[in-house]
């Protein structure tokens, strides 16, 4: 006689569950900087396109993280931070955050492509598959520069709404780029430094790791000077005025100060990382900040 | 896969499938309710959406 043991009665997954897939608190800063890059634009989009569009990529960070997180579930379940994500907290299945993202990611581009042109839906296309594709799947877990070129990935927002605007790309949504890509290394080797142990233990190469907190630091100090010199371009090159200069040229300062102390800092065995998690603070606030500029400063000398 | 529950549920003979409890029952149709609402309340607004994306194109068309 064989016994047979009952499958588990499996909850469909929540609502609620499937929003958390998406994100959304690294979407804010996605949508603000789409929302900039249009806003910026010389052209005036009409409003209920314009929101279409912001939506759109808002949908598509959103189907990005659905599918990092559909990919990354069993490094998710190593790590503190994510280990009460919908997947690897076993609240949803696999299958269904797959369809999910997959769904999403195709329901933006083709809602984009409808709404503001084909420009701005490609490059949301390759924004989604450079995350996906690039990122997560093939950097990731493979070299402790995969935050470097993967930072690609967050910059392409601005472009994206700049070009729902206008139809095509310039210079500022293209320095805006730039400015994201270049911030993005310190920003992120800041959080690594202070969440080291959580990269160690799920596997992932990130520099603390590899190459240790004192490369690490030396690495974030060097990222800052171009990334200071791209913040300071759109005003140095004329494509802004005065007050994005001055709005940019201070929050470079603070920004810079902060890097140089964590680059020069060597720390103890229980060190509270204080200046590492003030960089990161300050380095979200300082893209809302340099992005809001922007958008002030086109308004105050359209 | 020797085990059942190791198995895709599509694979694992119904007659093995243990019946949910009327609390189960409860907390499956419960989750089933909010999940239609949620999707009814999307669909509604991706309608608006497309009215209003009509809309706007036909008036950007006639200002062309």
């Amino acid at each position: 006689m064989t016994t047979t043991t009952a499958t588990p009665i499996i909850l469909p997954a929540d609502w609620r569950d499937f929003l958390a897939l998406t994100k959304p608190r690294v979407m804010t800063l996605v949508v603000f900087t789409g929302l900039c890059g249009m806003l910026a634009a010389p052209v005036a989009i009409d409003p209920v396109l314009g929101f279409t569009a912001i939506l759109c990529i808002a949908l598509g960070a959103g189907a990005a993280g659905a599918l990092n997180q559909w990919y990354e579930a069993d490094l998710d379940a190593k790590m503190k931070r994510t280990a009460r994500r919908p997947l690897p907290a076993g609240r949803m299945d696999r299958q269904s955050a797959l369809h999910f993202g997959v769904g999403l990611a195709s329901f933006s581009v083709i809602l984009m492509g409808l709404a503001a042109n084909l420009l701005a839906a490609g490059i949301l296309a390759v924004s989604i598959l450079f995350y996906v594709l690039v990122y997560t799947v093939w950097l990731k877990r493979r070299t402790p520069q995969n935050i470097v070129i993967g930072g690609a990935a967050g910059a392409f927002p601005p472009l994206i709404g700049w070009a729902a605007a206008t139809g095509h790309v310039a210079t500022l949504p293209l320095l805006l780029f730039a400015i994201v890509f270049l911030w993005t290394p310190p920003h992120f080797w800041a959080l690594a430094l202070f969440m080291k142990s959580d990269y160690a233990a799920a596997g992932v190469p990130m520099l603390p790791v590899v190459s240790g907190e004192r490369v690490t630091r030396t690495q974030i100090g060097l990222y800052t000077i171009p990334m200071a010199v791209a913040a300071i371009a759109p005003w140095a090159l004329g494509l802004t005025g005065a007050v994005y200069g001055l709005v940019a040229a201070i929050a470079t300062l603070v920004f810079a100060a902060l890097a140089l102390q964590v680059s020069l800092r060597t720390t103890g065995a229980k060190d509270a990382m204080r200046p590492e998690k003030r960089l990161f603070a300050w380095s979200v606030l300082y893209l809302f900040i340099l992005f809001g500029a922007v958008v002030i400063d086109r308004w105050v000398f359209a | 896969m020797n085990r059942p529950e190791d198995a895709p549920r599509s694979s694992v003979p119904p007659s093995i499938w243990q019946k949910p409890t009327e609390a189960e029952n409860d907390a499956i149709r419960k989750r089933q309710r909010s999940r239609s609402i949620v999707m009814a309340l999307l669909l509604g607004a991706f309608v608006v959406l497309m009215f209003g994306i009509s809309i706007a194109k036909i008036k950007g068309g006639m200002a062309h």
